[in-house]
């Protein structure tokens, strides 16, 4: 027996280990694939789906097709244990439109989950008048038309949209507003905002805010100025109503608080952007609509803490998770960032590295970090999730992407990682049985360094489960979830409720297959009724040539990295796996299959 | 002590002549060797990057010169399988194009600043300027800095060495061979020489099989090898290097033998490996064979709707003006068929017969092959695309909706839509399936079976020699093929085919003439937000060039008549050749020096191009409505 083990390391290498064809007559062990234990339906297709809409530009109330390029959801509820609730989707674009109106825009719908687990979506009528399944947020009559919605801020009963992608010019938005005249503040109905009605923006100004719509009106009710402008990203409203977090996706991006004086009115309240090394670690803004307009210079001009391009938040047992997605060319040495500070995330992150990469601790001190982050000696392409704590008012590096490359020292040659974090972006929380687990969806923002396998051009982003008893977790801890179609680009992944995640599939690739090849909406459901272990890579209990099924990941797990090659009921080869723990078979139909090591070994594998 | 150590060493107790005995045929392995020589190979390339980094110090030309080209025989023996494994990371950082860049997928409009070896071999081709010194140490040691964090031992898998030698193939011809990625010292021949040389030694590792000789292979690829060299010692001058003869000669005899060598050894193939699509159809046997490029990695279009039924279908929509809101334009207003689908028009007439549209109607056949559609590259797809010319109010000046709603009233229509799209859910009449349908016919109309085809594929060997001369100069002197890259003659990049290209010519509104004046189209700068840009100001796709003989006047605005003048306006450098102003001209400002009879030639060779005759079908008839007066519309529209 170990002889034939140990004769089978040369065979590993060789060429003829998996004929293309091989005889399939003779019966072997026999391992069920069992059915994926999730549901997926699609609730709203972008492009495809038709909206109501609100008289606009002279146009009368009609119907028109939904704008696409989903990206954040939002989800409204009455009541938070209810089974229905008003979904509200952001479309990051910028287009004209003369029915939804110019710029980019949310859709609403009212969505139920029925006994059954069966996902209704009902016909409404508003108050205004329009009826349907789909209807467009109202921006251009309300508060001036919006433009790029990524992120957003979920407050239970309430949802702000986030405009991206700072406008700097009239003449850049006049690409996709018909009216770039000058904004004033307070002459849309309902719009105005106290202390700023009357005054005037240059129509590019007005875009850049976070501003929080009526979900079931399907109106937006104002641009939130006082909570500044920026390139804002995401936030997080904390359970005591005042205190809302912001997220800029800049680099340097910063990080700010507003505290409204009032719960539940954020029209007055006081701004603060971070700063972890001044005494209370905040500096507070005025509240002038110019200094507002230009949150990012003011903030770092006067010694913000800097960011690598923060994304989304959201709130957990008393702190606040936030993806910093990461960045290449990381380089704090110019301009207003010589002001500004840099981060304890970036600092860890950095501390990270060096220690893997060198196979030893930085000797240095944080600020020398810092200093090293500051000059461009940071290639960040990976990023992390920070950890934000509101009573201490301190941020860390949660989880650092990776693995990153490991140069020196090195005796085993390099083999692409089986599980990898890149550019974490889209951020939740959710509860299968008892357990907590923190959602991630990756963007990635390059291919380049490790972040996809040799031979590839594309980016594939994927979603992870990260088990929150897990203390000090590492990339290696998390749990990939195929059901989020990583063909497509997944964003905006958030609960509905405690059996059902949405998700939109968002610009995806034109080639992947119907229907995620559009822009859309979906819904999985299924986590509840499947076991914690179920997700979670299988225990390996056996050596040798043993094979794990997952069926919630629709991956094999190997008992030992190997070659394998698959072939189908007839004998043919379709897959093959050099140097492989887990193989993913989401992509194989129903069916009778055979897996084969390099010893020739076989197992029948019955894909249900 | 890890799990499999422990196995290791209590094998290696009782069965240490097992463990000798497979080590033995372990090291023989060609994978095991090319991944030892992988990292040689990338140690010699830091190793020669220190040694320039050292003669830049002595500020003597003459060695630089001389350890630059042992920098860049080291960097393309590393070449071929780095670039594979890191397909991005040379884009980047390694060897990209010598242009400004905006980051992708940023947060803002961030330009990035060209690194690598083809801005180093700019200043080498510039040696006297005064900042050569100072560039050149800067760039060295950016590039020295991103190899070094490189793992140099990596496993080379047998599958791995064989998609990326023959992708090399691809690089060679389509980026080597042309001087793209040598703009400076146009070191072209030397880098192929090395190149092939790498090749053939791994390749050799593959070929000891008995196997494979007894099918002539061995004998194949070795001839291949061997005539390359001596067409690379024969001929050493960069403008008269035979290409077409090296291209059937040498790449395509390789380009399929090695594919038959893999599928001899019994290798995995790409879709075996990996559950990504590609677009290079792997199992095409030559560059210029039809189904080199996989359509349906381009079209979007789900396998499910790849069918006769639904390509007829897209047919009679294309040829409908019902599509419109006024009834009388179709897709094919501007894209007529007799005429490589363009209209002849400088640019289109706008609905109502009154002025144009804002730019000249590009030719769709083989348009499929693109990353991103119009000649601002501001759609994403085929189907994207469409909605543009829907909503646009000099063309059909409607909207999805109202389309839908109008096809909705024909029952033949409607019928036509169930059967094409059955099984698609509960309407099969939407906007999605209009655009799948027209996708579908667009994405059929594909020309590969030329004249110059057929003689780059080997079927015909007699072809005018002008023709022969002219794509020699199209690919070497004349340069064109670093932008319109074969075998597309698109601006799609090789060797992977994902990526469409923009250039800033310096185009004026109309050439030739006394007194140009700059077009003033903004290009890609007024396309997509995120690309609001200087360096893509007046920055226009790169079109394919096949069929081109039918498909004047050219240009995004129309604004040059013949192939002469286009001709004419690229040997004198361009926009700023003629002495007009951008500041961001990606073509080069020199002068090619082409000579009359070269520049017929090259005329030539690009009237060879031409193959659309077996598209002049239209649709005899248009289905049905219930209202009268849509009945008497004209196939094809009126305009």
């Amino acid at each position: 027996m170990l002889f034939v083990s140990a004769f089978s390391v040369s065979l590993a290498f060789s060429q003829n280990a998996f004929p293309m064809q091989i005889d399939t007559q003779w019966s072997a062990k026999t391992i069920w694939m069992p059915r994926s234990p999730f549901n997926q339906s699609v609730l709203f297709v972008g492009g495809v789906d038709t909206v109501a809409t609100t008289p606009t530009y002279g146009n009368p109330t009609g119907k028109t097709v939904a704008k696409q390029w989903h990206d954040f959801i939002g989800v409204a509820k009455d009541d938070p244990n209810s089974s229905e609730g008003w979904v509200i989707i952001n479309h990051e674009m910028t287009q004209k439109n003369d029915r939804i109106g110019d710029g980019g825009g949310m859709t609403m719908f009212k969505l139920r989950r029925l006994p059954n687990d069966q996902l209704e979506i009902s016909n409404q009528t508003l108050a205004d008048g329009r009826s349907g399944k789909f209807f467009n947020v109202d921006f251009a009559n309300t508060v001036g038309e919006t433009g790029m919605n990524c992120g957003g801020i979920n407050g239970g009963n309430r949802i702000w949209t986030a405009e991206e992608w700072m406008q700097s010019s009239n003449l850049s938005v006049s690409t996709f507003l018909r009216d770039t005249s000058d904004f004033i503040i307070g002459t849309t109905t309902p719009a105005g905002f106290p202390g700023f009605n009357g005054k005037k923006l240059p129509r590019y100004k007005n875009l850049n805010w976070m501003v929080e719509i009526d979900p079931k009106t399907a109106k937006a009710i104002r641009k939130q100025y006082n909570w500044g402008r920026a390139g804002w990203e995401g936030g997080v409203l904390m359970p005591d109503k005042k205190t809302v977090y912001l997220f800029e996706d800049g680099s340097p991006g910063i990080l700010a608080k507003f505290e409204a004086n009032t719960a539940g009115d954020f029209t007055t309240g006081k701004l603060y952007v971070y700063k972890q090394d001044a005494p209370t670690k905040w500096i507070e803004i005025e509240n002038n609509l110019d200094t507002l307009s230009e949150l990012n210079a003011v903030a770092l001009r006067r010694g913000a803490s800097m960011f690598n391009r923060l994304e989304w938040g959201a709130y957990f047992n008393g702190r606040i998770y936030i993806t910093e997605t990461g960045r290449d060319a990381l380089n704090y040495n110019s301009g207003n960032a010589l002001r500004g500070v840099v981060s304890q995330g970036l600092i860890d992150g950095y501390k990270y590295r060096f220690k893997l990469i060198n196979g030893r601790p930085f000797g240095g001190t944080d600020a020398q970090a810092a200093d090293s982050v500051r000059l461009g000696r940071f290639a960040d392409y990976y990023g992390r999730v920070l950890e934000f704590d509101p009573i201490s008012n301190s941020i860390r590096s949660y989880i650092e992407g990776g693995p990153y490359w490991i140069q020196s020292g090195s005796q085993n040659r390099f083999a692409y990682p089986a599980i990898h974090l890149s550019n974490p972006d889209g951020l939740d929380f959710m509860k299968i049985g008892k357990k907590n687990y923190m959602i991630i969806q990756e963007d990635l923002n390059g291919s380049s360094w490790n972040r996809m396998p040799a031979g590839i051009t594309q980016t594939i982003c994927e979603t992870f489960l990260l088990d929150m008893d897990i203390s000090n977790p590492s990339f290696k801890d998390l749990i990939r979830i195929t059901a989020c179609a990583p063909g497509a680009e997944v964003t905006g992944a958030t609960m509905f409720d405690n059996r059902t995640m949405l998700l939109n599939s968002q610009h995806p690739s034109t080639s992947n297959l119907f229907p995620y090849n559009n822009s859309l909406t979906y819904a999985i459901t299924g986590f509840q009724d499947i076991a914690t272990l179920a997700i979670k890579n299988a225990e390996k209990q056996e050596s040798g040539f043993s094979i794990f099924p997952n069926p919630a990941a629709r991956q094999i797990q190997l008992s030992e990295a190997m070659d394998i090659a698959i072939y189908n009921a007839s004998g043919q080869r379709v897959k093959v796996a050099r140097n492989a723990e887990i193989i993913d078979i989401s992509d194989l139909n129903s069916g009778i299959y055979f897996v084969r090591n390099n010893k020739g070994e076989t197992v029948r594998l019955v894909v249900q | 002590m890890n799990k499999s150590q422990k196995i290791l060493q209590f094998t290696a107790l009782f069965f240490l002549p097992c463990i000798f005995l497979s080590l033995q045929r372990q090291n023989d392995n060609p994978e095991t060797i090319i991944s030892e020589r992988y990292k040689e190979r990338q140690q010699q390339l830091t190793e020669s990057i220190n040694a320039l980094r050292v003669v830049l110090k002595t500020r003597n030309k003459k060695q630089i010169v001389t350890h630059y080209g042992n920098l860049r025989r080291a960097f393309k023996r590393w070449e071929y399988l780095a670039e594979y494994k890191h397909p991005a990371l040379f884009r980047e950082k390694i060897n990209g194009a010598p242009l400004p860049k905006m980051e992708e997928n940023a947060f803002g409009a961030i330009i990035i600043q060209p690194t690598g070896l083809q801005v180093m071999d700019e200043w080498m081709g510039d040696l006297n300027s005064d900042s050569f010194l100072l560039k050149m140490d800067y760039l060295s040691s950016n590039l020295l800095q991103t190899v070094r964090q490189i793992p140099d031992n990596p496993i080379c898998y047998d599958h791995e060495i064989f998609e990326a030698g023959r992708l090399e193939l691809v690089r060679l011809f389509t980026l080597g061979l042309t001087g793209f990625d040598s703009p400076g010292t146009l070191s072209s021949l030397e880098d192929a020489k090395t190149v092939l040389k790498t090749l053939n030694e791994d390749f050799l590792l593959f070929l000891n099989d008995d196997k494979t000789t007894g099918r002539g292979l061995k004998d194949t690829i070795l001839t291949a090898f061997n005539y390359a060299e001596k067409m690379l010692n024969n001929q050493r001058d960069f403008n008269k290097f035979n290409r077409a003869e090296f291209l059937i000669r040498v790449i395509n005899p390789l380009y399929a033998s090695l594919l038959d060598l893999q599928t001899e050894l019994q290798i995995p193939y790409p879709k075996e490996t990996r559950s990504t699509p590609a677009a290079l159809e792997y199992k095409a046997r030559l560059l210029f064979a039809d189904n080199f490029l996989d359509p349906a990695y381009y079209s979007g279009l789900p396998s499910q709707f790849r069918t006769e039924e639904v390509k007829k279908l897209g047919m009679l929509l294309f040829f409908d003006p019902v599509l419109s809101d006024n009834n009388q334009r179709a897709c094919a207003s501007c894209h007529k068929p007799e005429l490589a689908f363009t209209d002849g028009q400088p640019k289109s007439i706008a609905t109502g017969f009154s002025g144009t549209v804002n730019r000249n109607s590009p030719s769709l056949i083989n348009c499929v092959f693109s990353e991103r559609f119009f000649h601002d590259l501001r759609a994403e797809a085929l189907e994207d695309q469409m909605t543009h010319v829907i909503a646009d109010a000099k063309e059909f000046n409607t909207s999805q909706h109202k389309i839908v709603e109008k096809l909705l009233s024909s029952s033949e229509y409607k019928d036509l839509f169930n059967k094409a799209f059955a099984g698609y859910g509960t309407s099969t009449l939407n906007p999605q399936t209009i655009s799948f349908a027209i996708s579908a016919y667009v994405g059929s109309l594909n020309s590969f079976n030329s004249v110059f085809d057929k003689y780059a594929r080997g079927e015909i060997s007699q072809i005018d020699d002008n023709i022969v001369q002219g794509f020699n100069l199209f690919m070497g002197k004349a340069a064109c093929g670093t932008c319109h890259f074969a075998p597309l003659f698109s601006g799609t990049v090789p060797p992977d085919f994902t990526e469409s290209e923009s250039e800033v010519l310096g185009i004026p509104e109309s050439w030739p003439t006394k007194n140009p004046i700059s077009d003033k189209d903004p290009g890609r700068a007024g396309g997509r937000l995120k690309e609001q840009v200087d360096i893509y100001r007046q920055s226009f796709k790169t079109p394919g060039i096949r069929n081109i003989k039918k498909t004047a006047p050219y240009m995004h605005n129309g604004g040059m008549k013949t192939l002469d003048a286009v001709m004419d306006f690229y040997n004198k450098g361009g926009g700023n050749g003629i002495g007009l102003h951008f500041s961001y001209q990606t073509l080069s400002s020199d002068k090619l020096n082409l000579t009359k009879k070269e520049i017929t030639q090259i005329i030539a060779f690009l009237n060879s191009l031409t193959d659309c005759n077996r598209f002049n079908n239209k649709p005899l008839k248009l289905p049905k409505f219930s209202d009268s007066n849509l009945n008497t519309r004209k196939i094809g529209g009126e305009y």
